[in-house]
């Protein structure tokens, strides 16, 4: 029943890249059984390279088993050493390439980004789309570090969140209570669990 | 009854899986059959018809030319629902899907005529209308400031749906459903008064940010995002979105009474940023643009934008819990929240007798206030003063309260209708924060104060004479007698007496120096100013005389003003002239070795204007002669023998020398450890400066038979050159 229910609602994580912060969120919520999807704001994929100023990019859609064996190719003990090897495999088992956000035509409940300026580009994208589709979307922002300490931290923040609003949801349904008149309520309790994750919310419009 | 709606429940959920597009329209007629033949339909009935009204509508694989048609099969339905349910979510997905639709079935009634479709249109869009700013589906409660927060997912759904009737209504572009109709419709017979009802509606999003008094953030940030729909779709209304924005202060939005102060401080957050979203998004979509009729809002909006975005970095650095909670909390005060609810009765009284017209007319009232909002837009430009100072021009309160405006304006407000003065003056006063109310009140006071005492004090002098002339004219016997007449005299004198403000008095010894002083201060700062602006426009012949300010250099332009005002502007009053020498000299000591020119540039200045003032023959210069003197009385103690190059150069090029000023040089030659830049000098002067040879005579003879030490090189020169 419970697992049922949170299937109902469609969470969506976003980062840069939709490599890292994103992903570790995705796999954490997809663990608790939530409908979840990920994807990345940037113009391009960009991760860490064998020299500072030369990281390594791809066009959003190249499979992450491409990139996980172009990296092998580059060196194994580099990438294995600094943990994209393993970023990467848990990646490709969960989809198959990193995916751009306004590139995508879901419609979700829920958006979690994981950097302000992901938040931005987001909530910019919905106003252009022109809310076609009327329907309301709650969009947050946790500020995350893009290392791979941070990530899962960020992703546990990540899952307490979408429990709160999940069991709010449900209790909306039952008592008739309007769930948006609870959400202030829920950011000001989740912001006083973690308080180093500075949160940003808006609702929005599809 | 719940066994049927849970077999709809699987029959959706089945449906969303196996052939959706053929499949979910069957569920949803099915459903929407069984609510209209229940009686009493369930919660939970209404909520899932809802619900599967917009998945139809927005689901991919539903024929997209099919989803008007089904709009309209079940139209009527859901406005059923809609007013006979009372659960929200029925509710908001209900306002959602007229909302979604509303474009198409416009579009389908324009063609087919249909106007049991179109009143059932109207009258949804009636009913959705009247519960904005109300907590239906819920009963208001005691504290209608509480209940503007409450039922925020129906007023979510509301805000779309007027910002989707908004555009429906106004001009499109070529092929929309307005700019399709034709005015002489069958059955939408008034396109004019769609358009005017969708400004109002536009009026009525823009009012809310500006005149909401809570902190309800969740709707302000709908609105916002709202305002970029219409802001994209009609690039038209931008304009009076924007000024419209530039109303909407966050930082005068109140805390409700039972909100944590985080609570609140969060919310202020949010909206802020997402203030910043919807001016980058106007931006980058260039929907704002600095040229055209957005440009008047593109620079303040950028501004506002950027500041918005320090604000909400600082607060992030210095941590989102690292706040004072009693700085942070802004609760409504009592009187305040007295005052918003008697005004809320009033103009609901108000609104109630405006709806019983139904033709819009423009009044005279609206007329005037119309160009009272022209006049308004007006004044943000400072185009039309052709006089700056803020100076009442007569001794009306109303220019005591708006200085220079009260001619400009010319507007009379006491033509409106007694009951739109009292609305207008209602609105002002709680639209504005109580404390900015009072600080302008009290300017207001004070200028008035000032005004009375200036009027009573030119007054007094002049009724003392006459009162003297009396006493003095009656003879000492007849007082008894004269006192009646003096009294008459005096009441019939102050009634004829016409008000005349006295002239400002003159400034005391005291502000004139204070004054002075603060003009210097400003000059020697124009030193410091970092932008150097030299303009190089040839002048004409008849204006050599300007070329110097012409070409202007702020970083040695000052001394010039500061030079010339101590020699001309101000010479007729040694003190302020003296001042300004000072300051002069002041600078020059402070570094002497670089600034041997400013002090040559100056006393050249001096002994040239006071040789012009000199008649002919007479060669006395006292006052280059005093500030010379002291300047060489400063100099000479500090001078060291690597000051060589400097002294000399001021010895040869001051415009005058003395006897006095040679025999300054004296000590320096006496000592020992500086007597070869003295003697260095004398002989560079004797070469160059033929006029002070004999002074320099006189001081060689003095100093040989005064010091056995230095009588070697007296003698040298003094062989050598006389």
């Amino acid at each position: 029943m419970s697992s049922e229910r949170n299937q109902s609602l469609k969470f969506c994580t976003v980062c840069a890249s939709n490599n890292n912060r994103s992903m570790e969120s995705h796999r954490i919520l997809k663990e608790a059984g939530y409908n979840v999807s990920s994807y990345g704001t940037g113009s391009a994929v960009r991760l860490p390279g064998l020299s500072e100023d030369k990281p390594n990019v791809y066009a959003f859609g190249t499979p992450y088993n491409d990139i996980y064996n172009d990296l092998k190719s580059q060196s194994v003990e580099r990438y294995k050493s600094n943990g994209l090897l393993e970023m990467l495999d848990r990646n490709r088992k969960l989809k198959r390439a990193p995916e751009k956000w306004q590139e995508g035509l879901k419609v979700f409940d829920f958006v979690i980004t994981c950097e302000e300026r992901c938040f931005d580009a987001v909530c910019e994208d919905l106003m252009s789309r022109g809310g076609q589709l009327n329907k309301i979307v709650h969009v947050f922002n946790i500020n995350i570090r893009d290392d791979n300490e941070n990530a899962k931290i960020g992703g546990k923040a990540i899952l307490k969140l979408a429990d709160t609003l999940s069991q709010k949801a449900a209790e909306s349904e039952d008592s008739g209570e309007p769930f948006e008149d609870c959400i202030m309520g829920i950011v000001t309790e989740w912001q006083e669990l973690y308080p180093h994750l500075p949160l940003l919310y808006s609702p929005g419009y599809y | 009854m719940s066994n049927e709606v849970a077999q709809l429940a699987q029959a959706r959920a089945l449906a969303m899986h196996n052939k959706p597009g053929t499949m979910l329209p069957k569920v949803l007629e099915t459903a929407m059959s069984l609510y209209r033949s229940t009686t009493n339909p369930s919660t939970e009935l209404g909520k899932i018809c809802a619900r599967l009204f917009m998945d139809v509508l927005n689901h991919d694989e539903v024929v997209s030319s099919e989803k008007p048609f089904i709009a309209s099969q079940h139209l009527s339905t859901l406005w059923l629902i809609c007013r006979s349910q009372q659960d929200h979510a029925t509710l908001r997905d209900g306002i959602l899907g007229f909302s979604r639709c509303y474009e198409w079935l416009f579009d389908l009634v324009a063609k087919t005529s249909n106007k049991e479709l179109w009143n059932t249109m109207d009258q949804f869009k009636s009913f959705i209308l009247s519960k904005w700013k109300t907590p239906y589906p819920f009963s208001p409660t005691e504290d209608p400031l509480k209940d503007h927060a409450r039922s925020l997912g129906v007023k979510l759904a509301t805000v779309k749906s007027i910002a989707t009737l908004v555009i429906a209504h106004t001009q499109g572009p070529p092929g929309s459903a307005f700019a399709s109709l034709p005015d002489s419709h069958p059955v939408i017979t008034s396109k004019a008064q769609l358009r005017v009802e969708a400004k109002k509606l536009l009026d009525c999003l823009l009012s809310y940010l500006s005149e909401e008094p809570m902190m309800v953030s969740s709707l302000f940030m709908g609105v916002l995002n709202c305002l970029g729909f219409i802001m994209k779709q009609r690039p038209q209304a931008t304009s009076r979105i924007l000024s419209g924005i530039l109303r909407f202060n966050v930082d005068n939005k109140y805390q409700q009474d039972d909100e944590p102060v985080l609570q609140y401080r969060l919310a202020k957050r949010f909206v802020e940023r997402c203030y910043k979203v919807f001016v980058q998004y106007g931006l980058k979509a260039q929907l704002i643009k600095s040229s055209g009729s957005t440009s008047q809002y593109h620079a303040k909006l950028s501004k506002i934008s950027q500041t918005l975005h320090v604000i909400g970095e600082e607060t992030k650095s210095k941590g989102i819990m690292n706040f004072e909670s009693k700085q942070v909390e802004r609760k409504m005060p009592s009187r305040e929240r007295a005052k918003y609810i008697a005004f809320l009765k009033s103009s609901s009284q108000a609104a109630s007798l405006n709806t019983e017209p139904k033709q819009p007319r423009l009044s005279p009232d609206l007329q005037l206030l119309h160009a009272l909002q022209k006049y308004t837009m007006t004044k943000s430009s400072t185009a039309g003063f052709f006089n700056t100072s803020p100076v009442a021009i007569d001794n009306t309160y109303a220019s005591a309260y708006s200085l220079m405006n009260s001619k400009h304006s010319e507007i009379d407000i006491s033509k409106l209708s007694p009951g739109v003065m009292a609305k207008l003056c209602a609105e002002s006063l709680y639209q504005c924060d109580t404390k900015k109310i009072i600080t302008g009140l009290s300017i207001v006071a004070s200028r008035y104060t000032d005004l009375m005492n200036k009027a009573s004090h030119s007054e007094f002098p002049g009724k003392r004479p006459l009162e003297n002339g009396n006493d003095e004219s009656q003879p000492a016997k007849r007082q008894e007698v004269a006192k009646v007449p003096e009294e008459e005299e005096i009441s019939e004198d102050e009634d004829k007496q016409e008000f005349t403000l006295g002239p400002p008095e003159p400034m005391s010894k005291e502000e004139k120096k204070e004054h002075f002083a603060r003009i210097l201060a400003h000059i020697i700062n124009v030193r410091n100013a970092e932008e150097e602006e030299d303009t190089k426009e040839e002048a004409p012949d008849n204006l050599l005389h300007k070329v110097r300010l012409m070409k202007w250099n702020s970083k040695t332009s000052w001394l010039t003003l500061l030079t010339r005002l101590a020699t001309r502007g101000v010479n007729h009053n040694n003190e302020m002239s003296n001042t300004a020498r000072l300051a002069i000299y002041e600078y020059f000591l402070d570094d002497f070795g670089n600034r041997v020119d400013v002090v040559i540039e100056w006393l050249s200045e001096e002994w040239y204007f006071e040789t012009l003032q000199n008649d002919s023959g007479v060669k006395e210069t006292p006052v280059y002669d005093e500030w010379s003197l002291k300047v060489l009385d400063a100099l000479i103690p500090v001078l060291e023998p690597s000051h060589r190059r400097l002294f000399i150069r001021l010895v040869s090029e001051l415009p005058r020398l003395t006897q006095l000023h040679i025999d300054k040089i004296k000590s320096v030659c006496l000592d020992p450890l500086r007597s070869s830049l003295g003697f260095q000098s004398l002989r560079f002067m004797i070469m160059f400066r033929p006029p002070v040879k004999p002074f320099i005579e006189k001081l060689l003879i003095s100093m040989r038979e005064q010091d056995e030490s230095v009588k070697e090189q007296c003698e040298s020169i003094l062989k050598k050159f006389y």
